[in-house]
């Protein structure tokens, strides 16, 4: 059962007042899966503080480096159940999990951060393995 | 981690974190929700049950992660050989 949004509005807001797009239908989802060039960052939002209370602020850090994705967005996992069901059929060998990042260079899945990588560790750990991860991709794209 | 940011209290350590549960001839991925005496609780959660292929589907589960096939389980506590975070793994 989703959760009041009256709760869930600050989590989506932490991602929404950096510039993270929501995508909330299934055809919010085609439409970004459908713009191939460049660099693409899909975040899997969620609830669960166990998680996600470093994840939000980890993609918030991230996106503060010189080097972001070209497009970013998020669907909500419990709360935007057909956009999220959606997104994972883009990446059907993938299993479920949330909260969790992908990045899509060129319209390939090129990295991907799932839940267990960011329990335990802290917003920090995580901004910096995102903008490595920034700087591998965008750079592989300015060398091509 | 506090309650206001979890949601959760009360629930040991490993509450929320993934962990990989050798229970001998299966060893178990999942979702711990808390160690009690009767068992590991796990949610979302997933068994190998080939011994000689743990070493590749952990490789896998590092990666990407493990698919939930299997809402809620208790692994008794009799079972338990190990218990720990899958992201402390290191494979191969």
């Amino acid at each position: 059962m989703p959760y009041s949004p009256l709760l869930v509005k600050p989590m989506r807001e932490d991602l929404t007042s950096v510039g993270v797009q929501e995508l909330m239908t299934a055809a919010d989802v085609d439409a970004f899966m459908a713009e191939k060039d460049g660099l693409s960052m899909l975040i899997v939002n969620s609830v669960c503080g166990c998680a996600a209370g470093s994840a939000r602020p980890g993609v918030r850090m991230a996106l503060q480096g010189a080097v972001k994705p070209d497009r970013i967005a998020s669907v909500f996992a419990g709360q935007d159940v057909e956009a999220t069901a959606r997104a994972r059929e883009h990446f059907a060998d993938i299993p479920p999990s949330s909260p969790s990042i992908a990045l899509i260079k060129d319209g390939e899945l090129a990295y991907f951060i799932p839940r267990h990588r960011i329990e335990s560790r802290d917003a920090q750990a995580l901004s910096e393995d995102l903008m490595q991860a920034f700087e591998r991709y965008a750079a592989t794209e300015k060398a091509q | 981690m506090d309650f206001v940011r979890s949601g959760h209290r009360d629930k040991g350590a490993l509450h929320g974190i993934t962990v990989v549960v050798d229970a001998g001839d299966e060893l178990w991925v999942g979702r711990c929700d808390e160690v009690t005496e009767e068992g590991v609780v796990l949610r979302d959660a997933d068994v190998h049950r080939d011994v000689d292929g743990r070493e590749a589907y952990l490789q896998k589960a590092l990666q990407v992660g493990h698919w939930p096939r299997v809402p809620h389980t208790v692994v008794p506590s009799a079972r338990v050989v190990s218990i720990q975070k899958l992201a402390d793994l290191s494979v191969g």
